[in-house]
């Protein structure tokens, strides 16, 4: 796995990460609006997901359906041996580099 | 795994709009749950939100999503990324259409769309009404007309009627007519007699009125009909002497008795054979099986319970028709054949019976026409026009399109000149103006399913209508106006653009191109008007029409009058108390507060009912069985004209002498008197009138016609009986005339009168007369309401149209009128200029728009009334109010053209 992740793709991956057993993708979605204070478009997440869940980063489980879906079950998101990897690689990544810029970035 | 969507909950989108986007979407492993997603944030959406709300959300939330989607999985399986494609930014080369040049051209295409919001939304606004109003017509053209019947073999079924001597070819059936049908053609495999009327249920509570269908057994069988309980009754059911049963319908069942599955098996008593053996019921009839039946005989406009027919051995040679029957071609018949077969079998009849079957043949119709028939060209006229309609959108936008066209000559011919081959200009063209007419497209279908509904809910008299609504079918169709539409306003703006005409395109501003592009919107603009003129000549044939109708009136005063029914039980009243019950009855309700006056007939006008038979003058030859002239025949109460208000023309009215036992009196109508004594007075005459025994009765007055069925149907000879001389009837109505309008409270009042009469006989169909005038003129005026919106809504698009030209030439002729004016030309002359250029296309247009209407208004044929098709009034109006708008339509821009500062234009070249 030679890519690097993006940024709005380790959002993802960590989102997933936060909310464990409650990762579907409409949670993921409303986590990461909450936290990074940013609007995220369902197109956006969908294609990520795919993105990711084809890398190899994130796969994904059927749970059961709830009566609002109608009967259609729901995927809960889980991240990978290979996704926590390639999270790891950036988060540290960054880590390093802001390294010694404690200053210039407030209390990271 | 593929999960099944098998419930639906009670939040969701609009199953089509899911389908819709799931196929957006693709075939891929998580659309399902994708779409699951999509609907359960819709329902906290629709929670909050109104209901169309919800549904905008959703289109826009799932096409964006799915195209999301699409693109990220193009890219994975081989395509660029659509946005690194972007930022390589190479659009104008390559001449090949790969999918990633369509990308290109749709996101550049987006990109240019946004930079100019007023010009993109006015576009998509009309597509969405066109696309909305064609999807909507054509809904109900398939609904009413493509579909086929709900029934089992529905096309093998057909409507058989008898035509009379009189050359109307849907008349009633005579149960001998029908049993011998159905005992000697074998054209047919099974013959079903169907009759609607009503009956008093004598069940614990309020005696009700319900609606009756006697229908044979074979009905059932013929449609396949399906039974929500029990079961249905059979052919030796049908037997007289079999056992007295009934089957409910399902929403008689569940109104009445709260759907209780254990009623079957119950008996209950009908006022049909009171105090007799009371019925079983065996079965409950699903509704979707219920016949929708033409002519009724004191119906009540429901069907709540059906029974077998039952005809008696005398019913052979009875005479009296009244069935309506539906057949199913034997295999190997055809319409056709069946009907040879019955017509020969009706002549044999003539033979054998002359008295009641000279001059009566059969008609044989498909069961599906039958139905429909009277509908089909009213909504046939609505679809064209409707089609109309898109095509004038369609020219106006093709109109913007060019004009903003024209601004981008040169961002073309730099393109071009950088090796963008034609057809990639055509390309990108084209993408824009799928990317308009997919959303306008997506915005109609939204709009014409709310449409639909509101529609359905209006009931405008049209059989089958409830049946319209968004399926496969309505949806392709809307996807096929949708492309059509893009290909019809986009190709020839993109074509004339794209011609590579370099030189004079870079060469600054060159005019060949110009001139060019300046006549193809002359001729749309052309065709445009003309178009429009076409659907306002139909629309003004039948406003004029409409107004006719209601002009004509119906020959007696609708206003504030009320009418009900009152039937009495067959065994407590014989003869001569039904006369005196009603007596009573009609001196009772004048009494109550609110009545003005009142009185009673059989079969009131607009109620559907009536009844009509043969007769003939004294002073004449006897005509030959077969032969004889045909009138209405009503009995009435004294006093019914003077409270209907119909107009005593000759000789006297009904009085208090004209009872029982005094010689026979009949008032006849003008019609009548005209037709049957030309040129002499009625007054003094004798008639003789086959009703049981023969009556002979001296016409003692003239009085006015009324239109029974409503201001469409001519007058038709009628006599009037004095009800107390006959006293045959247990059926009436009374009419009442009130102070005011028509209240409950007076209704109440006629109903206590009545339950102290006998508080076993119930009131109903209680209308004012002024609701059944509504109900008669309803489908015209349906016709004319979306005839007139359309022509108006033509009308605006065309005013756009010439303005839109107008302003865009006079502004590329500025220079040109700069000159012209430094040069000495006043600022009239300009105007004059400039007005008279545009309305020469006007009146190329109403040229054509007339002939063309000229030929298509005769379409109208059966729904004008009184007016010929061809009214010079009509044309003339129409061509006008055209002229008008469009010489104000012309008129803004020459006045801005005939302002401009001639050295300011000319510096600024």
């Amino acid at each position: 796995m030679s890519d690097a992740l993006g940024e709005f793709e380790q959002l993802v991956l960590l989102a997933i990460l936060q909310l464990d057993a409650g990762a579907h993708a409409a949670r993921v979605r409303e986590r990461i609006e909450e936290v990074a204070s940013r609007r995220v478009t369902r197109g956006a997440l969908y294609a990520t997901l795919d993105r990711l869940t084809s890398k190899g980063f994130t796969e994904w489980e059927v749970e059961e359906s709830t009566p609002e879906r109608g009967g259609i079950p729901r995927r809960r998101f889980r991240v990978t041996k290979a996704g926590l990897t390639a999270l790891r690689r950036s988060y540290g990544a960054l880590r390093t580099l802001a390294h010694g810029l404690e200053d210039v970035l407030g209390e990271a | 795994m593929r999960p099944e969507i098998d419930v639906t909950p009670k939040l969701a989108p609009p199953p089509y709009l899911e389908r819709l986007v799931a196929r957006l979407m693709g075939d891929d492993a998580s659309t399902p749950y994708v779409i699951g997603d999509l609907r359960e944030e819709f329902g906290s959406v629709r929670a909050r939100r109104s209901g169309p709300i919800a549904v905008l959300w959703y289109v826009t939330q799932g096409v964006r999503v799915a195209m999301r989607v699409r693109w990220e999985r193009h890219g994975r399986t081989g395509g660029s990324d659509p946005a690194r494609a972007g930022a390589h930014g190479s659009h104008a080369g390559g001449g090949s259409h790969s999918g990633d040049a369509v990308k290109t051209d749709l996101r550049q295409a987006l990109r240019f769309l946004r930079r100019r919001p007023a010009l993109s939304g006015s576009i998509v606004l009309t597509v969405a009404l066109a696309v909305a109003a064609t999807t909507v017509a054509f809904a109900i053209v398939e609904a009413v007309l493509l579909e086929p019947l709900p029934y089992e073999s529905p096309d093998r079924l057909v409507a058989v009627w008898e035509s009379n001597p009189r050359g109307e070819d849907r008349n009633v059936v005579s149960p001998a007519n029908f049993l011998t049908w159905r005992d000697e053609l074998e054209s047919f495999d099974a013959v079903a007699s169907v009759l609607e009327t009503s009956t008093t249920l004598l069940e614990d509570g309020a005696p009700e009125r319900v609606g009756l269908v006697q229908a044979s057994a074979a009905y059932f069988e013929m449609v396949g009909a399906e039974t929500i309980a029990g079961r249905l009754y059979g052919e030796a059911e049908d037997a007289e002497g079999a056992a007295a049963v009934l089957v409910l319908s399902e929403s008689f069942w569940r109104r009445r008795f709260g759907a209780d599955p254990s009623l079957v098996g119950r008996t209950v008593q009908l006022g049909l054979r009171p105090g007799g053996a009371p019925f079983t019921i065996v079965g409950v009839l699903a509704d979707r099986f219920d016949f929708d039946v033409e002519q009724s005989f004191g119906g009540v406009g429901r069907h709540d319970v059906w029974l077998p027919p039952r005809f008696p051995a005398e019913a052979r040679q009875a005479d009296g028709r009244y069935l309506q029957v539906v057949a199913r071609l034997a295999p190997g018949a055809t319409v056709e054949v069946a009907q040879q077969e019955a017509s020969a079998l009706a002549a044999q009849l003539a033979q054998i019976f002359p008295d009641r079957q000279r001059g009566w043949d059969v008609n044989v119709v498909p069961l599906h026409r039958d139905m429909v028939g009277d509908a089909r060209p009213t909504i046939l006229v609505v679809f064209g026009a409707v089609c109309f309609v898109l095509l004038i959108a369609c020219a106006n936008v093709a109109n913007l399109l060019m004009t903003r066209a024209s601004e981008r000559q040169q961002e073309m011919a730099v393109r071009a000149a950088m090796g963008a081959g034609r057809g990639r200009l055509v390309g990108q063209l084209l993408a824009e103006s799928a990317l308009l007419s997919v959303t306008g497209g997506m915005l109609g279908a939204l709009l014409a399913h709310q449409t639909m509904t509101a529609l359905i809910r209006a009931a405008p008299d049209i059989p089958r209508i409830d049946e319209m609504g968004m399926d496969g079918t309505v949806l392709a169709f809307t996807l096929v106006a949708t492309a059509g539409t893009a290909l019809l306003f986009g190709l020839a703006p993109a074509l004339s653009l794209a011609r590579p005409n370099l030189a004079s395109w870079l060469g600054a501003r060159g005019t060949a191109g110009r001139r060019e592009g300046r006549r193809l919107r002359g001729s749309l603009v052309v065709v445009q008007v003309a178009l429009s003129l076409v659907l306002l000549v139909g629309a003004g044939l039948l406003v004029r029409s409409l107004l006719n109708r209601l002009d004509v009136g119906v020959g007696f005063e609708l206003e504030h009058l009320l009418t009900t029914e009152v039937q009495l039980g067959g065994a407590t009243y014989d003869g001569e108390r039904q006369a005196l019950f009603f007596e009573e009855l009609v001196e009772r309700v004048r009494a109550v507060p609110g009545v003005r006056e009142a009185s009673a007939i059989t079969w009131p006008p607009l109620a559907g009912g009536g009844s009509r038979t043969s007769f003939w003058p004294l002073d004449r030859p006897v005509p030959a069985p077969g032969e004889l002239p045909g009138a209405d025949v009503r009995w009435v109460h004294r006093d019914y004209h003077g409270v209907m208000g119909i107009p005593l023309l000759a000789g006297r009215g009904f009085d208090d002498t004209d009872r029982a036992g005094a010689p026979l009196v009949v008032l006849v109508n003008e019609t009548g008197a005209d037709r049957i004594w030309p040129g002499e007075s009625p007054i003094g005459k004798r008639i003789a009138m086959p009703w049981g025994d023969t009556l002979v009765a001296e016409v003692v007055g003239v009085v006015g016609d009324i239109r029974h069925e409503g201001p469409d149907t001519d007058p038709y000879p009628m006599f009037y009986w004095e009800h107390r001389q006959f006293h045959a009837f247990n059926l009436m109505s009374i009419v009442a005339r009130t102070e005011g309008p028509e209240s409950a409270a007076v209704v109440e009042g006629i109903r206590t009168e009545l339950a102290e009469l006998d508080p076993g006989v119930p009131l109903y169909n209680v209308h004012p007369m002024e609701e059944l005038f509504a109900d008669a003129v309803r489908r015209a005026r349906f016709a004319t309401m979306c005839l007139g919106l359309f022509a108006l809504l033509a009308l605006v698009l065309a005013a756009i149209g010439i303005y839109g030209v107008m302003a865009h030439s006079t502004e590329q002729r500025s220079q040109e009128i700069g000159i012209r004016m430094a040069l000495g030309a006043a600022r009239p002359a300009i105007l004059g200029m400039v007005v008279r250029q545009g309305m020469a296309h006007v009146a190329v247009a109403i040229a054509i728009g007339a002939a063309g209407a000229l030929a298509l208004s005769r379409l109208l044929g059966s729904l004008v009334f009184d007016v010929s098709t061809a009214d010079p009034l009509t044309f003339g109006a129409m061509a006008l109010l055209l002229a008008a708008t469009g010489l104000l339509a012309c008129w803004l821009p020459a006045r801005r053209a005939s302002g401009i500062d001639p050295v300011e234009t000319i510096r600024s070249e």
